[in-house]
């Protein structure tokens, strides 16, 4: 039985709301991390340039994960998002290239336990990306947008133990990219033919492995401290497409730091909090 | 399960699919041949001009043996651009930036900035409107507007402001001279308020590979009149040599505005829209890389006719007058134009 639930997940399921009995005791909590970090940055962008550029910059991580039915510890969704800011530099260092980037992802995983303290979760991501790249010294090609949607593997694998007293947890995460669709204008085009003169012929491409390779690696450390649970994250992002002749390469190694906190959420006409619970909102 | 394994070995083979771009090594030959490989396969107007650029390629790399150091280098392959004869073409390093000139120098100026601003033109005390400097002249009856750079933004408010001082005028002069190009989007702008009709006023295409004559279809390009702001009444273009690029552009979209006559010289050209590229050293090259064409899809890229030539001659000059401001007053005056106002 289990075999056939994880085919599943490339399928988008529809959030469905709860509605709480607030005397039950058992709560679906939702975790979530944010993270703060230092990136360095590796960007090869042909329709800009055929040089590699690279760079330092600030990298923002938030992702929260919540069990679909607190009954059942089987089904989790997950909402990522990261934020990166980076400024690269040519090898030569006559030129940079400033970049923003932003991706949202939401998507679905099955726990397995294998083993005591051990999860692996598999399951699928599907994830919005844009991207912004701007030389100011190019003309008439000075930046660059990067667009897609992709569907990705998902995978991770938690440890839980205790080091001194202190409970710690492990967690390996990996995803890829199989599927998905992105914007590459034509090398010799410029944005003013598309956009001003509306010219959108082969822009959009579908991407796969044949053209579209790519995985992001995470491990995390967190630990709990007095008041506040701690996670150090470092992550890898190894990205490579092409279309129209054109290469494109994003590179990125990053040290984070962050938090990890549950949340539950009571909003509307029917989850109002319990009188135990004193809100700004209500009172 | 055979069926999952296949599948999982094809995604594992597709992996090594995309390939690494070749850069070519940062020193003398590395960036010759970048050089030249930029423009073999991204420069749109080798077909066009005939240039045998494996010729070039020969001739010049001959020379890069005497290249000492990068001053020589950067000499040598402007010389090499040089042969392109595009004013387009520029390679950009920290200390120098190579330019082909000969689309102006080797013309007469037929331009005296000093000229325009006498008391017999724009005097002392003219207007400043987003970037255009008016004035009333000939006793009060023609409006004069010098424009000498479309990289200056205006607005509909400064082109209202201007019709409005001029809407007593029989005509406007639009001098254009000297007037090296900028954004295209303000050619378009400015030819909007002249137009009864959207028409269309040209073409452009793009390269789509590295073949010289792997360009795309070429896409339409309409001049669309403003919604509430128009001049429909004789206006007179006033071009030169040096009216070039995103300026060669707007006298080509004018030359099909109902009211509108060009005089002058020829214009200068500049039909490529250019983009930029880099060599391993970063020195950066600007090049045309997409064609424009005027509505009957002939380049534009060695410049247009006036539709009444005229050079400024020197009596003229020395006399305090702008043989080509004086023609375009006798145009506007003598009603050349043939329409209801």
């Amino acid at each position: 039985m289990k075999r056939y639930v994880f085919p599943i997940f490339l399928v988008i399921v529809c959030l469905k709301v709860f509605s709480q009995d607030l005397s039950s005791p058992v709560y679906s909590l939702t975790t979530t991390n944010n993270l703060y970090g230092v990136t360095f940055i590796h960007l090869l962008d042909n329709y800009l340039s055929p040089l590699t550029y690279d760079g330092i910059g600030f990298r923002y991580d938030y992702s929260s994960r919540k069990y679909l039915s607190p009954n059942n510890l089987k089904l989790s969704r997950e909402n990522q998002f990261n934020l990166n800011i980076a400024v690269t530099e040519n090898p030569a260092k006559t030129s940079n290239i400033s970049y923003l980037g932003m991706d949202y992802s939401w998507g679905l995983h099955y726990h397995f336990r294998p083993a005591k303290n051990v999860q692996l979760l598999a399951g699928s991501l599907w994830d919005i990306e844009f991207g912004l790249k701007a030389n100011s010294r190019n003309q008439n090609n000075p930046m660059n947008i990067d667009l897609a949607t992709n569907l990705n593997f998902s995978g991770m694998a938690i440890y839980d133990t205790r080091i001194l007293k202190y409970p710690f947890r492990f967690q390996f995460t990996f995803s890829s990219p199989f599927l998905g669709l992105m914007f590459i204008p034509e090398q010799g085009e410029s944005y003013y033919e598309i956009f001003e003169l509306k010219n959108y012929s082969d822009i959009l491409h579908f991407s796969s492995f044949h053209n579209k390779q790519g995985f992001a690696e995470e491990l995390t450390i967190q630990v709990p401290l007095k008041h506040t649970t701690w996670k150090l994250a470092i992550r890898n992002d190894y990205l490579k497409y092409s279309a129209n002749e054109m290469v494109f390469k994003r590179n990125d190694w990053a040290i984070s730091l962050g938090y990890v906190f549950d949340i539950y959420k009571f909003a509307g006409r029917k989850n109002q909090p319990p009188a135990n619970c004193i809100s700004p909102n209500y009172k | 399960m055979q069926k999952y394994l296949v599948i999982f070995l094809l995604a594992i083979f597709s992996f090594s699919c995309i390939e690494d771009p070749d850069i070519q090594p940062n020193n003398l030959g590395g960036n010759f041949k970048a050089l030249w490989e930029i423009i073999d396969t991204r420069y749109c107007y080798l077909d066009y001009k005939n240039i045998n650029w494996d010729s070039i390629y020969i001739v010049y790399h001959s020379q890069l043996s005497y290249a000492k150091n990068e001053y020589e280098l950067f000499d040598l392959l402007g010389k090499m651009l040089d042969e392109l004869k595009d004013g387009h073409v520029n390679l950009y390093s920290s200390f120098n930036v190579s330019r082909y000139w000969n689309w102006f120098t080797d013309y007469p100026k037929n331009f005296n900035d000093s000229l325009i601003y006498t008391d017999r033109y724009l005097g002392e005390n003219y207007r400043i409107a987003g970037g255009m400097h008016y004035e009333i002249i000939n006793n009060g009856d023609i409006g004069y507007i010098y424009f000498g750079d479309f990289e200056k933004e205006f607005t509909d408010t400064n082109i209202a402001y201007i019709f409005n001082y001029f809407s007593h005028c029989k005509g406007i002069i639009l001098d254009v001279r000297n007037n090296g190009g900028g954004y295209l989007s303000g050619a378009e702008q400015l030819a909007s308020y002249f137009f009864k009709e959207k028409t269309l006023t040209g073409y452009i295409s793009h390269k789509t590979g590295p073949g010289h004559s792997d360009f795309s279809e070429p896409v339409k390009i309409y001049t669309t009149p403003h919604k509430n702001l128009r001049w429909l009444r004789p206006v007179v273009i006033l071009t030169n040599r040096m009216s070039y690029s995103a300026t060669n552009d707007f006298v080509n979209r004018m030359k099909l505005a109902p009211y509108a006559l060009i005089v002058g010289d020829k214009t200068g050209g500049g039909g490529g829209l250019p983009l930029s590229s880099e060599i391993p050293n970063g020195w950066m090259i600007r090049f045309s890389a997409s064609p424009l064409f005027n509505s009957k899809m002939e380049h534009i890229e060695d410049g247009i006719n006036p539709d009444v030539p005229k050079n400024m001659t020197k009596i003229d000059e020395m006399n305090g007058y702008d043989s080509i401001i004086e023609e375009a007053i006798r145009r506007i005056k003598n009603a050349y134009f043939s329409m209801a106002y």
